[in-house]
């Protein structure tokens, strides 16, 4: 036998030796203390090695299903998006129509702008008239004051103020005890005390000063001039 | 998800291994675990891409080895600026047979330590994990020869290394 301690030590612990190369490389270990020694101390480092092996806590067992079930919910996100995607595009068509349709139909306005609108296309509120009354203005411009009367707008209670010009153009300006509510879709040119929108082809003008008021008309140059010479803000 | 009971079903019998094996490659316990569930989702990832293992241990341990190589050399980069790794600390001698298995164990970690890297995770692969020469061959990519004499000089120095430091502690 070639001696290389080492080589030969290692080839018998491999374990892959014919029994008779076995035997033999056995019988040579009683009587060299280099192979011997080779063979003693990787036995001793197997079995110091060996003791270091543990059993996995069982936090990290329950880590890693957590792990695995988190990552499994993201894979499916990932997987879904496209179906989203078509999802958030079907529901934006639909916001668009919606918001069209709004715009020839005010079926979404709060009911006391929705009533505010119906009773200017109407000509009145169809409430009792209110012959003592004294007109805020008696005159807004070429428009005149032509009386005044008393009403509900869908549970709010109003006095109608209306103003004509001789070309038959109108503006109404409602003034109630308590703040009209915002149509959908104002904008604030002048702070958030006052709003102006479109509805149904009628122009609003709202503020809160000297008292909740609501302006309404089809121009929409009268209007803002009405409000200016009422001091509405 | 039925997909993950399966994959979890074929993986987690191989979780002390992964786990002996992710050991190896940091002094932090946490570090251990990190490079455990990294390895598990990396698994995972494949998984779902339709990779079904037909040795379901060599495929972690081998994803686990190449996580954890990857990890020393970062670690090693950084070490360079910062300075030594740090050390287990050293376990107060204590009378009870616990303390003194703590003792002996964190004396053989260090020395682990101090083995090359290659030894190390063939020590681990082989001694500790329990992978036959063969198998560890196929996972790291080396000859056999190679990797039974890795084993044995890294068990020799283990021996060694153990026994000096047992010495040195002797009163």
């Amino acid at each position: 036998m070639s001696h290389e301690p080492e080589v030969a030590a290692t080839v018998y612990l491999a374990g892959t030796l014919e029994a008779a190369e076995r035997e033999q490389f056995e019988e040579h270990l009683l009587a060299c203390e280099e192979c011997w020694r080779e063979v003693q101390l990787a036995h001793r480092g197997r079995a110091l090695a060996e003791s270091l092996r543990e059993v996995a806590p069982q936090r990290l067992r329950e880590r890693v299903r957590v792990a695995v079930a988190a990552a499994s919910r993201s894979e499916r996100r990932r997987r879904r998006r496209p179906m989203v995607a078509a999802a958030v595009a079907a529901t934006v068509v639909a916001v668009v129509a919606a918001a069209v349709l709004a715009n020839q139909r005010p079926t979404d306005q709060p009911r006391v702008i929705e009533a505010a609108v119906a009773s200017y296309r109407a000509g009145g509120l169809q409430g009792a008239p209110l012959p003592a009354v004294r007109p805020p203005a008696a005159r807004l411009g070429d428009l005149h004051w032509q009386g005044a009367e008393r009403g509900r707008l869908a549970g709010l209670e109003v006095v109608a103020h209306d103003y004509r010009d001789s070309a038959g153009r109108r503006v109404i300006l409602l003034v109630a005890d308590r703040s009209f509510p915002e149509a959908i879709g104002a904008r604030h040119p002048a702070g958030v005390q006052t709003w102006t929108a479109e509805v149904d082809e009628v122009v609003l003008l709202c503020a809160e000063r000297p008292s909740p008021s609501l302006l309404l008309g089809t121009d929409q140059e009268v209007v803002l001039a009405a409000a200016a010479r009422l001091g509405l803000h | 998800m039925a997909s993950d009971d399966e994959f979890l079903q074929a993986t987690l019998p191989a979780l002390d291994l992964v786990h002996n094996l992710a050991r190896r490659f940091g002094h932090e316990r946490a570090d251990a675990e990190d490079l455990v569930q990294d390895t598990y989702l990396r698994a995972w990832q494949a998984w779902t891409n339709g990779n079904r293992p037909q040795q379901v241990e060599a495929w972690l341990a081998t994803i686990c080895l190449n996580l954890g190589r990857d990890r020393l050399r970062r670690a090693s980069k950084r070490l360079e600026v910062v300075g030594d790794p740090p050390r287990e600390p050293a376990a107060e001698v204590d009378v009870a047979a616990a303390a003194i298995g703590r003792v002996e164990r964190a004396r053989v970690e260090r020395a682990l330590w101090t083995l090359s890297e290659e030894q190390r995770i063939a020590i681990a692969l082989v001694d500790i994990v329990g992978f036959t020469a063969a198998e560890v061959a196929t996972i790291t990519g080396s000859p056999r020869g190679t990797v039974l004499a890795r084993v044995h000089r890294g068990r020799k120095a283990l021996a060694r290394l153990v026994g000096e430091e047992a010495r040195r502690h002797e009163p």
